[in-house]
Parts: C-alpha cells; structure tokens; sequence
C-alpha cells in the first residue's frame, strides 16, 4: 500500500554523494569543536542582555526608586510588586516624597522583557547579564530588596547609557559625565540603606571592576578622560573620537566645558526627581 | 504516537490504527500547549501583547511580532519610517532562516543523519546571538514597537549580522552538499506525504507546502508588507508536492532569504527607526542626559506612557497577514477604542499543517509518517496558541 515507487537513482551517483558528504563531515573533525560545556565554560553574554534585575543606588547610597508603580503597571507578567511609603522626614531613603518599602520580583513569573527598565522613570530597575537564578523553593525565587538592591553603587556593573539603548545617539551624549554613570561615581563604600540589611553573600557582586565592557559605548568608559581636556583646554577641544565633545561642538555658545569635573559629577548627584 | 515522541516536534499526539506497519486511521490529538493567548491578549495593553504573540511561534519570534505590529499599525494608520521597515525584513528574514534551519536540523535527525543537526544548530546559534546582541533576548526579542522598532541599531551589530551573511553561503552550499543527492536521503523523502494543489486549498495550506505543489504563492510577492517591493528575490516552487519538494523548496527559502538580508543591510537607509509621535511609540525621543533631572524624569514618563498606559487604537477591526516561515500567518484585529484589543484573533499556518496530516499519514508506514510530519514543520505552540 506503499503509495509511489521509489525512484531509482543510479548506484554510482549514489555513492557518490554519499562519499561527498562523508568528507564534508570528515572535515569538520579537524575543526576546533563549537560546543561549550555549561558549567565550566560560559558563553560570552551580549552587553544587551536581560537578565536578573538590580535596583540602582544614587552615587551617595540613596535608593533611586521613588516608587511610582510604573514598571508594576508595565509588567506583561504581573511579576512585580511594589510598595510605595512616604520618606521618612528625618532619615530620608529615596530623593522623592516616597520611596519603595517593599520591592519584590517573582522570577517564576518574570518573562525578562524589560518593560519594567523601560518604563522607570528614574532608572532605579534595571536588568542586568547573569542569568544563572535556580532555586528549590517557591520563597526562594521571590526577590526582595535585600537581593535586588546594589550592594554598593555602581556594584551592577549596568549603567543605562549603554544597556539597550541607541548607542551612538550623539544629541543625547552630554559633556563631563552627566549620566549617573557607575563610572563616573567616586568608589566610597557607603552603607546600605536603612531599608537593606547589608546583602548577604547571595547577592554576588558580578563584573564590577570594569564599569563598561568595551566597545559597546565610548561614550560613558570616556567620560572622565574627556572632562579633563574640556576643563583645562575650553577652546581646543577637537578630539574627534570621543563622542562627548562631538556632541558639544554644534552649539559652541554653551560654555559648558568650564565647569570642572568635580562639581559636575556633584551636579550628577543633586540629580533628584523633585526632592 | 506522542505526546512525548522525538519526532513530534513538540507536544502533539496522534492517535493511530495500525494495520501491522500500516496506519489505517490517524486522529491529530491537540492543545497540549493551550495557553489562551487569543484571550489573554484581551487584557493586555497593545504593547504588552507583543510578550504573548511572539511565544506562539517559539521558532520565530520577530515574524510574529512583525505580523502583529502591522495589523495594529493598520488601524492606527500610521507609516513606519523606511530604516524600520528594512530593518523589520532583515530581522524577520534572519529568523526564517533560523526556523528553516531547526526544521533542516529535525528534519534529517528524523532519518538519522546527526551531524548535520549539529551544523545547523551552529548556524542557529550564530543568529539567536545577534538577535541577543540587538534586543537582549535570543528567542522573543519584543524588539518590535507599534510604529516602529524599539532602539536603533549600532556598528557592532551590523558587523555581526555581516559577518554572519558572509559564511552562511557557503553552509548552506554545505547542506546541499550533505542532504540532497544523498540517496537515503531521496529514498526516505521522495514520494512521502504527497499532495496535490486541490488539497492544499481544501485545507487551505500554504507557505512551502503550497509552494511545494506548484504554486507560487508567497504574501511578500503577492501582498508586499513592509517594503518587501524593494527586494528583489525569487518565490521558488517545486511541482512534486511530496516531502522531497517541500525540503527543496525549504533550501531554496533559505537561500532567498540570505539574499534578502543582504539586500536590507546593504541598502539600510538612515533615518529613524520609530515613528516621532511619541504617543505612539515609547520612548521616541533620545533623553536629555545632563539637563535638569526633573525635566528628564518627566519626559521619561511622557516617552514611556504608551508602554504604561496603551495606546487608544481608534474603533475598527483589520486583518494583516504576513509570509511567516510556515505560511500565512494573519492577524485579525478588533479594537473598541480603548488601550487594550477587544479581540485578536489568529490564523496560524501550522494549525493548517496539522488539519491535513491526517490525509498523508492514513495509508503509509509508521516511519514515513515520521518523515510526513518533519515536512509540514508544525510548530505546536502555534498548533494549540
């Protein structure tokens, strides 16, 4: 009941191409393997990539999050609880009238699509590369603060400029590392906020040491080189690499490049949604 | 058969009444992957429905999407700029070949030719890498936005994809090389799951399978959505109809694809990749780093409120199908002016495929079924939605 005749091919064209295939496949033993064995050995992440969220600190240690709800109303997974509480007057946790009292992601629920990064007004979530998040519990996959939370500023390694963002975006690029780039912040430990108990060792401190990885933007790992020339130098700045002062050079009425670094990283830290 | 079989392509089951080797009777047993997609997208926004969409067809996520965002952009009435539109139809020729090459690699593991899974996974791998290096997720990237794309994309990427088109050529040669004149290969293929024109439209197949039986029916040539006119490739079509067709068929997609994604990345123009109205799109304007934080908290809110607060998609309903790598795929639209579509409904090309399985599997041995159903490429999660 075998429906068709098979057709006859010819032995010899036959072997053939068996032969031909054969020896395309005999090749590939001489080539260097294209597997990657997991656990030991990891593939190199794209700098883009969505993985496990951290709630950014202000330079000074100050929660970013002003608990606005937005990246709870943007969640297509509903997997995002926040609770909002006003600041404490005298021992203020956030820049803003309020801030998050509870913070928690439920990463069986969690799609990693980053609305919620793209939603927050303030940049406070953001999703960073690891991805290795395995629990044996149900409690143990809802994060919380103490998890999500830098343990320090700039301890995520993430900085907005670079992470999904039009990359060489030249009009948006400011002079003297305005972004509140980890790069630009000073390295003083300071201690968690009231609201976390310092974070345990769960929280790892993923790549620190390099703020940006290379290549992806220029524009922020250049920052603090670029503020140096613009301050000493005002008129003679024509470094054509550097995207910051490409950015400048359009409007050269603005004497922006006076201002030294020091008091425009402070600029960068008086940053704050309506204190 | 199922649901748990290897050569199922997921979670179909098949109930068989077998005559010694022969399968007399077969019933398609469905909706182990039922999710509800067409009714949950009832109570998301129009941008949250992109997360539901494009995890229908697991295999590729972007022509999902693409489909989705025309049918809204339809209603809305509004034109992409030209730079998302090119790069609209690289992204979603890239991911038919992806698609292409799991069936090519499934395919011949059904017949136990091994290696070759392992070269087309490696291909695969090489794409799922640049669509992780645009948006930051290898299968669903949510890279699409009403009215346009999410971000730009930058050097690094377009090398990547370069760098990617400049090898495949000479894999796909590579397969060919491999599969097509290899006589266990012909044996197992020709002849399998044969189907006539009158079939197809009774059923209403279409994408390779069509293709297959002789018509050159192809939504990118005969609807052109997304600047596909500016393109020049070729529908290839086979008169056969069997297993054997639609593989070369298959090949030859690939291939017209790798040409298209050439096409687009050498032409890309410049220009924006969304639309300015940033009620429409979120995040339509770079941001003020370095101005007043206040002013860029504010206009960050302004840029992502129709990510948070939808879209009001003015009443009407539209349809807006596009060539996805298993045919047409269609999105039938209804909005009642509110935020959130009162109704999607889907017209997935792999639930055809299944519909008809049963007319080539009745009559043939077990493992030529095998064979049948590695050559209508269901993807079950687009089967049961």
């Amino acid at each position: 009941m075998s429906a068709e005749p098979k057709e006859k091919q010819s032995f010899l064209k036959g072997l053939g191409a068996m032969l031909k295939g054969m020896s395309i496949t005999f090749k590939y033993l001489f080539k260097p393997a294209i597997t990657v064995s997991y656990p030991e050995e990891k593939r190199k992440i794209a700098p883009r990539f969505k993985g496990k969220h951290w709630l950014r600190l202000h330079p000074d240690g100050m929660e970013r999050c002003v608990g606005c709800l937005a990246c709870m109303e943007v969640c297509p997974s509903q997997a995002i609880l926040v609770v909002p509480a006003d600041n404490p007057a005298d021992k203020p946790i956030s820049k803003a009238k309020k801030y998050s009292a509870d913070f928690q992601i439920n990463y069986l629920r969690c799609i990693f699509d980053g609305a919620c990064e793209e939603a927050c007004p303030v940049d406070a979530i953001i999703l960073s590369t690891s991805y290795e998040l395995s629990g044996y519990s149900r409690e143990e996959l809802i994060y919380r603060k103490d998890r999500l939370n830098e343990p320090n500023p700039g301890a995520s390694g993430i900085d907005v400029n670079w992470s999904r963002r039009p990359v060489p975006a030249p009009k948006s690029a400011t002079p003297a590392g305005a972004a509140p780039t980890p790069a630009a912040a000073p390295k003083t430990t300071v201690p968690a906020t009231p609201a976390t108990p310092a974070t345990p060792g769960t929280a790892k401190p993923s790549p620190t040491g390099a703020p940006t990885p290379t290549g992806v933007t220029p524009a922020v790992s250049v920052t603090p080189v670029v503020a140096k020339p613009a301050t000493t130098s005002p008129t003679t700045a024509p470094q054509p690499s550097a995207p910051a002062t490409a950015a400048a050079t359009p409007k050269p009425a603005a004497p922006v490049p006076t201002t030294p670094s020091a008091s425009s990283a402070k600029l960068t830290e008086g940053e704050s949604p309506k204190a | 058969m199922g649901p748990q079989h290897p050569s199922t392509h997921g979670v179909l089951r098949f109930i068989l009444e077998l005559d010694g080797e022969y399968i007399v009777k077969c019933k398609p047993d469905v909706g182990f992957l039922h999710t509800g997609v067409e009714k949950q997208s009832e109570f998301r926004i129009f941008h949250q429905v992109f997360t539901l969409i494009n995890r229908l067809d697991y295999l590729s996520g972007p022509q999902e999407e693409m489909g989705y965002a025309l049918a809204v952009e339809n209603l809305l009435g509004v034109d992409v700029p030209k730079r998302a539109q090119y790069l609209r139809v690289l992204l979603c020729e890239l991911s038919r070949i992806a698609s292409h090459l799991v069936w090519l690699g499934t395919g011949a593991l059904e017949v136990n030719m091994s290696s070759i899974f392992m070269y087309c996974m490696r291909d695969r791998e090489m794409i799922l890498d640049i669509f992780e290096h645009l948006s930051g997720a290898r299968f669903f990237p949510r890279y699409w936005r009403i009215g346009g794309l999410a971000w730009d994309v930058n050097e690094d990427w377009l090398k990547q994809v370069k760098a990617f088109l400049d090898v495949f050529h000479d894999h796909w040669k590579e397969f060919h090389e491999l599969v097509t004149e290899n006589p266990i290969w012909r044996q197992r293929a020709k002849g399998i799951a044969k189907l006539t024109l009158e079939d197809c439209l009774d059923y209403s197949l279409t994408g390779p399978i069509i293709r297959g039986c002789g018509e050159p029916y192809d939504l990118r040539k005969v609807f052109p959505y997304s600047s596909y006119q500016d393109f020049e490739f070729t529908v290839p079509t086979q008169t056969a109809g069997d297993a054997y067709a639609r593989y070369l068929v298959r090949m030859e997609e690939m291939n017209q694809s790798w040409k298209i994604a050439r096409q687009a990345l050498e032409r890309l123009p410049e220009g924006l990749v969304k639309v300015e109205d940033t009620k429409i799109a979120p995040g339509a304007l770079p941001r003020p780093w370095g101005k007043n934080a206040s002013v860029m908290v504010a206009d960050k809110r302004i840029t992502s409120a129709p990510l948070r607060e939808g879209i009001k998609i003015p009443e009407g309903e539209s349809y807006h199908a596009i060539e996805s790598s298993r045919g047409e795929l269609g999105f039938y639209l209804v909005s009642d002016g509110s935020n959130k579509p009162y109704r999607v409904g889907l017209r997935t090309p792999s639930f055809m495929a299944v519909q008809a399985l049963p007319k080539v599997i009745e009559g043939s041995l077990i493992s030529d079924a095998v064979v049948a159903i590695a050559s209508f490429d269901p993807v079950l999660g687009d089967v049961d939605r």
